[in-house]
């Protein structure tokens, strides 16, 4: 009896032991998918915190020359210097005018992008002219100007370009006596 | 004798010992078995990522019509989603759309169903699809109508069986009462019958567009209380003498014992870069800033993506996955088409325009029952078999910062790696949990080049580029990353 009742002990602390090993792969298995174990404080103790990116709000302007020209996503601003004087320049939209109606999605609609200069120093010319779209097909937009009338003479103004705008990818040229001083990249949507 | 019975009881002790070791061997073997035939339970998850079989937590944020080279190439140094996310995660260069326009990409995605008709133009009238009978491949027939029958399970359906906690967020679904029921998964209103004609299109105090919300194309979906309860709006709704106050996105993340395990978010059709202009706000600040597109995109990411990833879910076993519906074309082409049309309107499209599909759909994509073309032969384009490679952002603890993956997937893959990850491994087209062409042969869920970092340790931000993982010819390959020395931790 007594030589065999720590065997026996043994046995069933080990039958135990394992089934309980079992019951939990059991348990593990039930809850699956188990993720990983424990919570976010015992993970960040264990493996660190995931760090996290900054905050860093609307683009802040990057530089632009005749020497150094910029591209650009549609909406951010370029800080341009040419010899006249400098100021910080934006293209915005485009703004589609979809037909009351129209059985979307169209292929092709008037759209207006609009460009808005803030005079830094000196004085920086705008014109029309100097603006010129292009598509991702390689078609050349016509532009006219349906705007071009500066909201404060002495600081800034805004000029509007209007053409006929293809559905997809294209780009407006900004240059200065034909050296290209900033390229926005825009996508027109007619859905 | 007494070797006799010394050998007998060292026998018997063999024995004893023997039974036990046995005993012992069996038991543990058993549990041991448990153990391998749980792991291998998620399909071939575990094998290929052991990464992937840790993350607890998704958020799924779903951008509008972008191509990969619009995105992640060529453009400002302060591009949020193209320099600062993918220093904090992966960017996958080869993300492919499935179709053309918009709606079917959503359909795919949750049901792994094909493009129709009516939803690759983005459903002109919300109404039940038709015939809905069963086709092939898990498929259904649908001539006309983009809203699926009952029978037809989504990846929200199969959560429900799995006891996986799940949410949709729809940023401004409800802002306009009437406009969408946003008490009834943000439909637009009956499809049955007629149906409701024109459901798209925001407006300046309501930017939310039932087409970018999967949820509300399905009757397995929309005609169950239970699961429209998870379809809400992202800043949540108030308390009304009818219905009781809805949690938005920032209440939910509060702890991980209100944070779904699952969660959808669609921004609205400004926040997502769908709307060149936006008709109401950009999240900009300014009330006279209505810029959209990807400079709307990245007002949107900036709130949301820290958000999140400062939630206890996020830290504890959180992934956040970016991706786009379809990508924008004309895209570059090479090489020759397969399946040049001869019958376009205009005419002018039906000269040879040596396309090829490697660059506009992947792994193998199957057009369906219902259309030929999954991409709608949109844009002026004549042979557009997928939607394009649009390019990814996955940030989680269990991938590298930086690294980038050149393995193709797709939409059908993302659908297969979001079962595979869940456990769901019964039922859908193959018996093994994939829905529709998610369970197609061959199609890859997201392996070790995506769960690139298994042991789950927070790495420091590192300029994208930083690995490379080559895509492999077959799924039980492993890639071999490159690794460039060069690339310098970046903020």
């Amino acid at each position: 009896m007594t030589t065999t009742r720590p065997g026996r002990l043994i046995h069933r602390t080990t039958a135990i032991l394992v089934a309980l090993s079992c019951a939990t792969a059991v348990s593990a298995c039930a809850a699956r998918p188990a993720s990983t174990p424990g919570d976010a404080r015992s993970t960040i103790e264990q493996l660190g915190a995931v760090p996290i990116p900054a905050q860093t709000g609307p683009p802040a302007p990057v530089q632009a020359s005749p020497k150094h020209p910029q591209i650009v996503a549609v909406g951010a601003p370029v800080t341009v210097t040419v010899p006249e004087g400098s100021a910080t320049v934006t293209a915005l939209g485009p703004e589609v005018e979809i037909p009351p109606a129209a059985q979307l999605p169209l292929e092709h609609a008037t759209a207006t992008i609009t460009v808005h200069a803030t005079t830094i120093n000196g004085q920086l010319p705008l014109r029309p002219g100097d603006f010129s779209v292009r598509d991702d097909h390689g078609r050349d937009i016509p532009l006219r100007a349906t705007c071009d009338a500066p909201s404060d003479p002495a600081h800034s103004a805004t000029l509007c370009l209007t053409g006929e705008f293809h559905t997809g990818n294209a780009q407006i040229t900004w240059r200065y006596n034909t050296a290209p001083l900033a390229l926005w990249t825009f996508t027109t949507e007619l859905d | 004798m007494l070797v006799l019975n010394t050998g007998g009881s060292l026998m018997i002790g063999f024995a004893r010992g023997a039974r036990c070791a046995v005993s012992r061997m069996a038991l543990a073997g058993l549990a041991v078995l448990l153990l391998a035939s749980c792991a291998g339970a998620p399909s071939s998850r575990d094998a290929a990522a052991p990464g992937g079989g840790r993350v607890g937590h998704v958020w799924t944020i779903i951008l509008e019509n972008k191509s990969y080279e619009a995105t992640f190439t060529g453009l400002n140094q302060n591009d949020y989603l193209w320099k600062t996310l993918p220093s904090h995660g992966l960017l996958l260069r080869q993300y492919y759309g499935t179709g053309h326009f918009s709606l079917d990409n959503y359909i795919s995605l949750v049901g792994g169903q094909a493009p129709a008709p009516d939803n690759q133009n983005d459903c002109p009238t919300y109404k039940d699809i038709a015939p809905g009978t069963p086709a092939l491949d898990g498929q259904v027939s649908g001539a006309s109508g983009c809203v699926y029958p009952a029978a037809v399970p989504t990846l929200f359906n199969q959560l429900d069986q799995a006891k996986i906690s799940w949410r949709v967020y729809a940023q401004d679904m409800g802002n306009t009462p009437g406009r969408e029921d946003a008490y009834r998964c943000g439909i637009p209103g009956n499809p049955t019958g007629a149906g409701v004609p024109d459901p798209a299109g925001a407006t300046p105090q309501d930017q939310y567009v039932p087409k970018h919300n999967p949820a509300a194309w399905f009757h397995a979906v929309i005609d169950h209380p239970a699961d429209c309860a998870q379809v809400v709006p992202l800043n949540g709704l108030p308390a009304t003498p009818t219905h009781a106050a809805v949690t938005g996105l920032a209440q939910d993340l509060t702890s991980e014992a209100t944070t779904p395990r699952f969660s959808w978010i669609s921004p609205n059709n400004c926040s997502d870069a769908h709307d060149s202009t936006c008709q109401g706000d950009n999240l900009s600040g300014d009330p006279n800033n209505h810029q959209g597109g990807l400079y709307a995109a990245d007002l949107f990411l900036q709130r949301i993506v820290p958000e999140i990833m400062k939630s206890p879910a996020f830290q504890h076993d959180g992934m956040i996955q970016i991706i786009f519906d379809e990508a924008f074309p004309p895209y570059k082409m090479y090489g020759n088409s397969i399946a040049d049309l001869t019958s376009d309107t205009p005419a002018a499209l039906n000269t040879p325009t040596d396309t090829a599909q490697s660059v506009i759909a992947c792994c193998n994509e199957l057009p369906g029952p219902n259309t030929t073309q999954p991409g709608f032969q949109a844009f002026g384009q004549d042979t557009t078999p997928g939607g394009g490679i649009t390019g990814a952002v996955f940030i989680s603890r269990f991938i590298r910062p930086g690294s980038v993956t050149d393995q193709p997937y797709n939409h059908y893959s993302w659908l297969r790696s979001m079962e595979d990850l869940y456990g769901i491994a019964t039922g859908g087209s193959d018996g093994h949990g994939h829905l529709g062409y998610a369970g197609a042969d061959g199609l890859r869920s997201f392996g070790p080049d995506v769960y690139n970092n298994p042991n789950g340790t927070a790495l420091p931000p590192a300029a994208s580029g930083a690995v490379i993982y080559p895509a492999t010819a077959n799924s039980t390959d492993v890639p071999t990353p490159t690794t460039n020395a060069a690339s310098a931790p970046t903020k």
